[in-house]
């Protein structure tokens, strides 16, 4: 179990791959020396936002691996690989019946030969960013849930889905390391709400899609 | 059994929060995986048992029934109520486990049509027997207490697993939300959250073998879960209170009564440390 810290967009080996601000940043690099009084001012306002982003802090601690979570969920079962891309009339139907917006239209989902399911979802909450895998029974009863990389982000770059979006994925190994030595924390009770909500939409994308494959 | 150290970290939603096992010792990694199962299983037991959102839970059926006839009760409630009146008669009603109707009003409770009453007060309950029973309609909630029980629960059947496999003295490390407990707590350090933003904030080192802390970083604008029980008015909590104590259930609960009361001296009953941010 590895617990690490870092600070902020500036300090990550991954800012970028995937962010707009990256590429405005980068464009704003590609100006020439002769910068108008505007751009100039474009530039420092970047350039603030930038030193803002320091003060952002993010954890993330792993869990099981995804081999692991499987054999713990559905055992020595063979379960291969299904793929499955929801259209956006789905979308739209099991947001209605979930009440819970469908981020993935690719499911990255798995079915054994019993008919039972494995999902590796995400699941996005207030400061949290979670990896989880979820089994589920030849009727489409949630079997097991596993948490496999909790995330968490404060700082501005809590309202930055695309900051947030970049580590989704990626594992514990990714972040840099600043408190290794302290592997827990104390606060308050964090609600696992976001959890049930992504149950009721997989439930349900179960009862419309994959109960039909 | 290996000769080599395993680790073994989990995380399951449970007690509706994010419940972390973290296990080290000389066995097998599947060995480690069943033994944690049980850790869960033992939580999830205090959990279908004590859950005020579960209708089928002991504590709906206490809710509903208690008035009007005793009910039996599961050792583990029993244990967990009789602690909460404990607390309640040394603390002069500071700790009171039934003021759920303020909880329903504010939505951080379910509200099922439930009869709610006024008079809902920790001296309605009558344990005889092992039998519960209410002099008037009263409404207990064991949200401030029950989490730290299961997570003692928990502990206490890993423990007592890893003996059976000749393990005497393995790392067990249970986070339920921030209730947590360490078997190999001393001069470990544990971060603590900022009351506001929640993110970590201050390090200190573990002064026993459980902590919990209660803060309003993680509530929803006007929502304050501490009632004065008796104002019975919410609490507007600013700051952290983090208890130290040889138990979960104790840190869990004393956590409020702290939140309630800073000068309380309660913990020297119970070898506890508060420690306020």
């Amino acid at each position: 179990m590895v617990e690490k810290y870092h600070g902020g967009v500036s300090s990550s080996p991954y800012h970028g791959a995937f962010s707009k601000k990256y590429k405005t940043r980068q464009l704003m690099s590609s100006i020439p020396p002769t910068l108008s009084r505007r751009k100039l001012l474009t530039t420092s306002i970047m350039t603030g936002l930038s030193f803002l982003s320091i003060s952002g802090i993010s954890s993330a601690k792993q869990f099981l691996t995804p081999a692991q979570a499987k054999s713990l969920l559905i055992g020595k079962a063979k379960a291969t690989k299904i793929d499955i891309k929801l259209t956006t009339a789905q979308a739209k139907q099991i947001k209605k019946l979930s009440k819970v917006r469908v981020r993935h239209k690719n499911l990255n989902a798995y079915k054994t030969a019993a008919a039972e399911w494995l999902i590796f979802d995400q699941v996005i909450g207030k400061h949290e960013n979670i990896d989880v895998a979820f089994a589920l029974t030849n009727e489409g009863k949630v079997k097991g849930i596993e948490i496999l990389v909790y995330r968490e982000t404060y700082g501005h770059e809590i309202r930055n889905i695309n900051w947030r979006n970049q580590f989704f994925g990626r594992g514990h190994e990714k972040h840099l390391q600043l408190d290794q030595e302290i592997k827990n924390i104390s606060g308050a009770t964090l609600s696992c709400s976001h959890i049930t909500d992504a149950v009721n939409r997989i439930t349900q994308t179960w009862a419309l899609v994959l109960s039909k494959k | 059994m290996t000769a080599t150290l395993t680790n073994l970290s989990r995380c399951k939603p449970l007690l509706g929060t994010y419940v972390s096992i973290d296990l080290s010792a000389e066995l097998d990694f599947d060995e480690l995986v069943r033994i944690s199962s049980l850790g869960y299983e033992a939580i999830t037991k205090v959990h279908n048992l004590m859950s005020y959102h579960q209708t089928d839970s002991q504590l709906s059926q206490i809710n509903t029934k208690a008035h009007l006839a005793p009910i039996l009760l599961h050792p583990h409630t029993e244990a967990v109520i009789n602690f909460s009146l404990e607390l309640a008669e040394k603390t002069n009603g500071i700790f009171d486990p039934c003021i759920a109707l303020h909880l329903v009003k504010q939505g951080l409770l379910p509200d099922y049509n439930q009869v709610l009453t006024n008079h809902s007060h920790w001296e309605n309950i009558h344990i005889y027997d092992h039998h519960i029973t209410f002099s008037k309609p009263t409404h207990l909630d064991l949200g401030g207490i029950a989490k730290g029980y299961a997570v003692d629960q928990a502990k206490a059947v890993m423990v007592k697993e890893f003996i059976r496999s000749n393990i005497t003295e393995p790392h067990i490390t249970i986070n339920a939300g921030g209730d947590l407990t360490e078997t190999h707590w001393q001069n470990r350090l544990i971060n603590i959250r900022h009351p506001r933003t929640g993110a970590p904030f201050k390090k200190i080192e573990m002064l026993n073998t459980a902590l919990a802390t209660s803060s309003y970083c993680y509530q929803e604008k006007g929502k304050r879960p501490i009632i004065n029980p008796i104002s019975r008015e919410p609490l507007n909590l600013t700051r952290s209170i983090s208890i130290f104590s040889p138990s979960c259930m104790i840190s869990d609960a004393l956590t409020k009564i702290y939140a309630l009361a800073p000068d309380s001296t309660i913990h020297q009953e119970y070898q506890a440390h508060p420690v306020i941010i």
